[in-house]
């Protein structure tokens, strides 16, 4: 058994640290942004005119089988020469990993709101609501709970997908953790820590979500 | 067939609801095959007859929610609109009472009381919460205010149904089987809720298996078979001496004696 020798991690715990607030930074971004446009999506999947639900269709099914690491690659590589828009790697990794993650919430959300009860619309209908508001008041609400566990499984795959964007350099954590392993020749240490920090960002993030869950999901049942 | 000669007493009026040679297929069965009827104000009206006759297409028809393949429906003198945002005017004026409740699971008694006035109405959300929670001391659920509908007996939640149709303060109730889905013992709380609006002179078209409470409380009596008015008349008339003999028929099954 070698010695563990945790010096290079404690060196350079401002560098790591700095990661890390960049893997949550991306995270949260790509979270946030996947949410919004996921559901407006997927409302657009279930609800839209056909021609918009083929086009939704297609891009999930699209990005379904296209690695996340090819969408990161394509956008910082392909994409300036192709139009001549140069992205900086973190807003890359943000913009492909967006695009890739939102395809997954289409898909949780057209499940969510195909699982409310037609009767729950007729109900607002008949209460004089617009199909807006019926969406908004009480499909969403309510696909929303339903939809928690799955959301909670994305996030767990966003943050990890994040790491793919040190690829393209992206100064978030997996990256500087690659940094500091070769620098100072202690991979061992430094990528059993990058795993164990991986962990403890991950565990609770499921396990919250998950909690939060167990308390709503009452609310979801109609 | 349809004999409208025996004493109605509203028909003085002008009718409230009109349906004019309404029909509806669902490919080639024909749902509704060409009724014409009218309800008029104040009046209580039951439809009934054997399942698969019609009744709630008729009455989803009515507020459009599935709207007829041809005819008309007219409310207060208007024809219904096809239009989505101006059917939405009209269906703010009738309530709607659903066979499952179908209160909404995320917000509680009052909450789902007062969602139609504040969403629909733009009505102020304390005097909205003001008004339903006056409904649902009306229904007997004022200390139910705060439970949401998963922890409401059956019973419960179709009398927090009846408060949130009557908070948009509708000019007719539609209610589609409101006591099937519940179980005997709870069936008697909303029938005499439902009793108790008959008594304030509101209009109500109920379709119903409840025979014993539609002959205590219809005013006027339809019963309906494969998609047609089989018969109307008094209370009196369809129970105790239905001229139509299939009327009799359907009853019997049911047990009326
Ligand atoms: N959405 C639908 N699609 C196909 N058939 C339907 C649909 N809704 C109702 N029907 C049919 O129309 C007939 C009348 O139904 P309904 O109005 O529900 O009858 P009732 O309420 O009197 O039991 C039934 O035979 C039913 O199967
Ligand atoms: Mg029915």
């Amino acid at each position: 058994m070698p010695d563990f020798d945790i010096s290079p991690i404690v060196d350079s715990w401002q560098f790591l640290a700095t990661g890390i607030g960049v893997t949550i930074l991306l995270s949260l971004l790509c979270m946030a942004a996947s949410l919004m446009l996921g559901t407006l999506l997927g409302v657009g999947r279930v609800y839209g005119p056909r021609p918009l639900q083929l086009a939704i269709t297609f891009y999930v099914d699209t990005m379904r089988s296209i690695p996340v690491l090819v969408v990161i690659v394509w956008i910082y590589f392909a994409v300036p020469i192709l139009t001549g828009i140069n992205f900086p790697p973190f807003w890359s990794a943000l913009i492909a990993i967006t695009i890739h993650i939102t395809a997954s919430i289409v898909e949780i959300v057209r499940a969510g709101v195909e699982s409310i009860r037609e009767g729950q619309c007729r109900a607002g209908l008949a209460l004089g609501m617009s199909w807006p508001q019926v969406i908004m008041k009480i499909v969403l609400p309510q696909a929303a709970i339903r939809m928690l566990p799955a959301i909670g499984s994305v996030l767990s795959v966003t943050i990890k997908d994040t790491a793919i964007a040190s690829v393209i350099a992206v100064p978030e954590f997996m990256k500087r953790a690659e940094t500091v392993a070769s620098q100072s020749y202690q991979p061992m240490e430094v990528f059993t820590f990058a795993i164990l920090v991986y962990f403890l960002l991950l565990f609770p993030t499921t396990r919250t979500v998950d909690f939060i869950y167990r308390r709503l999901s009452h609310l979801g049942r109609s | 067939m349809t004999d409208t000669t025996p004493i109605r007493r509203a028909a003085t009026q002008r009718p409230l609801l009109e349906y004019k040679h309404v029909h509806k297929a669902f490919g080639a069965f024909k749902a509704i095959d060409d009724i014409s009827l009218e309800i008029y104000p104040g009046e209580v009206v039951c439809f009934i007859g054997p399942s698969g006759s019609g009744k709630s297409t008729l009455l989803r028809g009515t507020n459009g929610l599935d709207p007829f393949d041809g005819g008309e429906v007219f409310f207060d003198g208007q024809a219904l609109p096809r239009k989505q945002s101006e059917v939405r005017k009209v269906r703010q004026r009738m309530g709607m009472v659903f066979q499952n409740f179908e209160l909404f699971p995320h917000k509680t008694a009052l909450q789902n009381v007062a969602i139609g006035p504040i969403t629909v109405l733009n009505t102020d959300k304390a005097q909205a919460e003001q008004q339903a929670m006056a409904l649902l001391a009306k229904v007997g659920l004022a200390d139910k205010a705060d439970n949401y509908p998963v922890n409401l007996s059956g019973g419960q939640q179709q009398r927090v149904a009846i408060a949130r149709a009557l908070a948009m303060q509708p000019e007719v109730l539609l209610f589609d089987e409101p006591t099937s889905a519940l179980d005997p013992e709870t069936i008697g709380e909303v029938l005499s809720v439902m009793k108790a609006l008959a008594d304030e002179g509101r209009t109500m078209v109920i379709v119903t298996h409840e025979m014993s409470f539609a002959r205590r409380v219809a005013d006027w009596v339809i019963v309906f078979e494969r998609g047609k008015v089989l018969e109307q008349g008094p209370p009196e008339q369809i129970f105790e001496a239905p001229t139509v003999g299939r009327t009799k028929e359907f009853l019997g099954h049911l047990g009326w004696a």
